[in-house]
């Protein structure tokens, strides 16, 4: 594997977050919620992952963080930035690319 | 994860280096999602003492938490990542900076004073004092706010003790051998204001930083060593 598609396979909470949040901004239990939703149970991004991903995005000029106070409760709600739509783009190709590299390679054919 | 844990969280975290602000968000948001989700389950019918074990199962441990953030260099604060350049380059700038500064002042203080000479054949003691605490603070307070300041950010971002004890240390050299006079005038003279920088300097100067915030901060941190070793222990 290449050293993309390494940091690609750690990388997968990463493009979760940036493909949800490209679609609006969301809080840090929304986008839990959302991630068992999306992959219909199949992946769960723990919250000992999550919060720490989100800051590390954040860290990284990915995301933006805005504090707002909704029903009493201050929640800290996340949006994509520019930079951080380019990274999904790219993250989101790589992902298309090492898929269909597996697929292929489960076919039952034979090369050569 | 109560209130207790989650304190007990926030102090690994800054004892590991990660800066305070993410420390305090993730405290925040974790108190946050634990209710949202005690909400939701209370909401789906579960009791209280039954939503809480499936909070504390979602959450996870403290250790798992703290795993996963300083696995992230990046989460670190910027004096754990870069203490040579917090304690070795930004002292100094910033002591070369308010130098700079007292000094201004002072020139303008002497530009202030040059009428009221002119027409009066001598400087206000007010001048001359205003004069002579800056000259004061070049000498002394400059010095012990840098230390003091290199302390802080130690203390706050709960620093290993030899960067920021080699940045006092250093400050204190800096400060011992600045020196700075100031002369006004008199009938018949010119006043000067000569300002320089001569190694080692005064002694006592360098004597002031290290008992006023090097001892004082070396002793905090022996002790925060000690009683951290003695809770691993216990």
């Amino acid at each position: 594997m290449t050293r993309n598609g390494a940091s690609l396979m750690s990388g997968v909470p990463e493009l979760l977050l940036l493909r949800l949040l490209s679609r609006g901004e969301m809080y840090g239990y929304e986008l839990a919620r959302s991630i068992r939703v999306m992959s219909q149970e199949t992946i769960e991004v723990g919250e000992s992952v999550l919060y720490p991903a989100l800051h590390s995005l954040e860290q990284r000029k990915l995301l933006r963080s805005v504090r707002r106070s909704v029903e009493g409760r201050t929640r800290v709600y996340y949006r994509i930035t520019p930079a951080g739509q380019r990274r999904l783009t790219a993250l989101t190709e790589d992902w298309r690319r090492i898929s269909t590299a597996v697929d292929s390679a489960l076919q039952e054919r034979s090369y050569g | 994860m109560d209130n207790v844990k989650l304190a007990r969280l926030a102090e690994r975290l800054l004892r590991a280096g990660v800066a305070p602000r993410y420390v305090r968000r993730s405290v925040e948001e974790l108190r946050a999602h634990r209710a949202d989700l005690m909400a939701q389950l209370s909401a789906d019918g579960l009791d209280t003492s039954e939503a809480g074990r499936v909070v504390d199962d979602r959450l996870g441990s403290i250790d798992a938490f703290y795993a996963a953030t300083i696995a992230r260099p990046e989460l670190l604060a910027w004096p754990r990542r870069r203490p040579g350049l917090v304690f070795g380059l930004l002292p100094v700038l910033a002591f070369i900076a308010l130098v700079i500064g007292c000094v201004a002042l002072t020139v303008g203080l002497a530009h202030l004073a040059e009428p009221i000479y002119k027409t009066r054949g001598v400087v206000p003691l007010t001048l001359r004092g205003i004069g002579e605490l800056l000259r004061l603070t070049v000498l002394w307070g400059v010095p012990l706010a840098v230390a003091a300041f290199c302390a802080i950010i130690a203390v706050r971002w709960r620093l290993r003790p030899w960067w920021p004890a080699f940045g006092m240390l250093f400050v204190a050299v800096l400060g011992a051998g600045t020196t700075m006079q100031l002369t006004w005038a008199t009938s018949g003279g010119h006043g000067s204001l000569q300002a320089g920088y001569g190694f080692p300097g005064e002694f006592i100067r360098m004597l002031a930083v290290i008992t006023v915030v090097l001892l004082p901060y070396v002793a905090w941190s022996y002790r925060r060593t000690r009683t951290r070793d003695q809770r691993a222990d216990e």
